[in-house]
């Protein structure tokens, strides 16, 4: 269905360009049909908001900027959508690769927050030796009488993800955690069917358009 | 630097109570151990730490907890953590720390 392939635009990205392919498009394929609608454009900026930037932060620490660094990245975490018990084991996971980079990374550390997809994810990069002995991967806490040795297991355990990059110039260690589904949006989710029913074809499309539907829209 | 935790001791005869407040984490972990180790020292029987205020731990917390329980018992003395609530529980628990530390269930 060629109104598929109209709207697939909007779906994988947020630039300006197929919102206006898509209008002009609507010029062309103009019906008496389609006038109540709103223009496609319109719809595009509906559905498709501009790209997403909350849960964004990017930040070196020392020592002494951690527990305020800890504090930013739960605020951020809070707005990409993440709450309740996830946000809290968010934040102890955060915590440790902090503490890891201070305590054996060399002192000092780099924090990248993101949000990507469905994920809101925290890179923690420092300048340490790294993991000599390669990267540990144990399997439960260590004893309870143990004195340490359960930070990178309690982050790994409290987050959905963890990847460990174990080089020379240092360590990167990387954690996600699913965000909650956002509500589903009403209005986005008509403008969008709309589209897909009713879009014209668009000029230059690289296949012919094809008998069926198609035909019903175009004038 | 502002403190995100504070504490209050209570003696009683021969023992005491460290009741804590806040978030505990590297930067108050150093300080906690020195306080905790010198409780120890003077208290003859018994030192409980109070957790109901407490609403963040990490491992370096756990770990100044896990020293003081040891040196408690190498001393012949006991140390207690009580009323850990919430995602301090929670994360006391997965470690594996909370029975040693905790023995009443209630706690």
């Amino acid at each position: 269905m060629a109104g598929v392939r109209q709207a697939m635009p909007y779906a994988g990205g947020h630039t300006a360009g197929p919102a206006g392919a898509v209008a002009s498009g609507h010029g062309q394929g103009d019906t008496p049909g389609m006038t109540a609608e709103p223009a496609p454009s319109e719809i595009g900026a509906v559905a498709f908001p501009a790209p997403v930037l909350a849960g964004a932060l990017s930040r070196d620490f020392t020592a002494d900027g951690i527990t305020a660094l800890r504090h930013a990245v739960q605020a951020a975490a809070r707005q990409a959508g993440l709450i309740d018990e996830p946000l809290d084991d968010f934040a102890v996971a955060v915590q440790e690769l902090m503490t890891n980079a201070v305590r054996h990374g060399g002192g000092r550390g780099r924090l990248e927050l993101r949000v990507s997809g469905d994920n809101l994810v925290c890179d923690v990069i420092d300048h340490g030796p790294g993991f000599r002995d390669g990267v540990p991967a144990p399997s439960g806490p260590p004893p309870a009488e143990t004195l340490g040795g359960r930070g990178l297991w309690l982050a790994s355990h409290l987050t959905d993800s963890m990847l460990i990059s174990n080089g020379t110039g240092g360590t990167t260690v990387s954690i996600s955690m699913c965000l909650p589904a956002a509500p589903p949006d009403v209005a986005a989710v008509q403008a969008l069917h709309a589209l897909t029913d009713r879009a014209p074809a668009m000029p230059g499309d690289e296949e012919p358009p094809s008998a069926g539907d198609e035909q019903e829209v175009r004038p | 630097m502002i403190h995100h935790w504070r504490h209050r001791i209570d003696r009683d005869g021969d023992s005491c109570i460290v009741t804590l407040s806040g978030e505990i984490d590297m930067a108050a972990g150093e300080v906690i151990a020195q306080l905790l180790a010198q409780e120890i020292n003077t208290t003859a029987s018994t030192v409980r730490v109070d957790l109901e205020a407490v609403t963040f731990i990490d491992s370096c917390a756990i770990g100044v907890l896990v020293e003081a329980y040891r040196t408690a018992r190498a001393t012949g003395r006991h140390f207690i953590v009580t009323a850990a609530r919430g995602h301090v529980r929670k994360v006391l628990g997965v470690t594996g720390v909370l029975t040693a530390l905790s023995p009443d269930t209630s706690a």
